[in-house]
């Protein structure tokens, strides 16, 4: 009998979600890829082998987001975990703020994120004393100008992990977030900023390294915690690593 | 509305497994029974056959078969 657990990643196809796909295949998980680029996913999945699969969705729309907890059903994979990586970034002075680009940016990192937990915490597809992981930000702690939307988006991950963490307890599945200050990934390059990590910019498998922590049993006590990763930005500590 | 389906809402509700309860279960002795599983019970009702429920409904049901009294 396979004693892997299963584990639903968004957000896979690159950056923090793309590293939790690698390192969890390589702990012996199976995964169920969830990203909007399917060239970028299927090859992926090809490179992961035969523990992962992939399921395209746009996490833009929040109407279908069932469909792909039926598609987990459907492969026989009751769910152990669930990792919201989804998102992206769009930094923009409030003065030039649009509706479309708030909505946006709060559907798809925080409402599908309370949308996925609905789905994860029935017993239909999830097994007791599953674990959800959500990925928030240190910008939720040291706030910055041009990145309300964001921001906001983020922390509204830690309201729906503490509130999913109180409401899903019942059947022992555990909800915490991670907030990592700035991580290494194409999210941040596009972004053209210079990271303010005292101690460095942070390589996504090291994300992926908490995130495996998270769903292992190894966690079973840690649940309604939003996990600081902060790499030195500490609001006013300056690059040390680079000549302190 | 059969008996059965009304038996698995409140089992959806409390999150409880199936067959864990029966038309004479008293649900004042569940400690699953409480004002989260209320509340999704009447969001189950309203969506299901959109009836509103209110808390003095919800406060006037001691067993299982008061629920499916009530609804049926």
């Amino acid at each position: 009998m396979d004693m892997s657990k299963n584990v639903l990643i968004t957000g896979a196809s690159s950056g923090i979600g793309e590293a939790a796909a690698r390192y969890l295949t390589e702990q012996h998980y199976n995964v169920i890829l969830v990203a909007r680029n399917e060239e970028r996913l299927k090859k992926l999945v090809n490179e992961l082998g035969e523990n992962a699969r992939y399921y395209i969705y746009d996490f833009k729309n929040l109407d279908r987001i069932e469909d792909i907890f039926i598609y987990c059903k459907e492969c026989n994979l009751m769910l152990d975990g669930l990792v919201h990586c989804a998102g992206y970034s769009n930094n923009l002075p409030v003065k030039e703020m649009e509706p479309d680009i708030l909505e946006d940016m709060i559907d798809v990192h925080a409402n599908s994120y309370l949308m996925l937990g609905k789905y994860m915490a029935r017993k239909e597809y999830s097994n007791r004393g599953a674990s959800i992981v959500g990925m928030s930000s240190m910008s939720v702690i040291i706030q910055k100008r041009g990145m309300a939307a964001y921001t906001g988006a983020k922390t509204l991950i830690n309201t729906y992990t503490t509130i999913m963490a109180k409401e899903f307890v019942r059947r022992e599945i555990r909800v915490n977030s991670i907030m990592p200050a700035y991580v290494n990934t194409p999210m941040l390059q596009e972004m053209k900023i210079e990271h303010e990590n005292a101690m460095g910019m942070i390589e996504p498998e090291y994300v992926a390294y908490l995130i495996e922590y998270l769903l292992s049993d190894k966690a079973k006590y840690i649940t309604g915690a939003h996990i600081p990763m902060s790499s030195g930005m500490l609001g006013d500590v300056r690059h040390i690593k680079n000549g302190g | 509305m059969d008996e059965k389906t009304i038996i698995e809402w409140l089992e959806d509700a409390m999150d409880l497994d199936e067959g864990t309860i029966s038309n004479d279960t008293v649900l004042e002795e569940l400690e699953e029974w409480d004002s989260l599983s209320r509340l999704s019970l009447m969001a189950i009702v309203k969506k299901k056959v959109n009836r509103m429920l209110t808390g003095n409904d919800l406060s006037s049901f001691v067993t299982v078969q008061d629920v499916i009294d009530f609804l049926r």
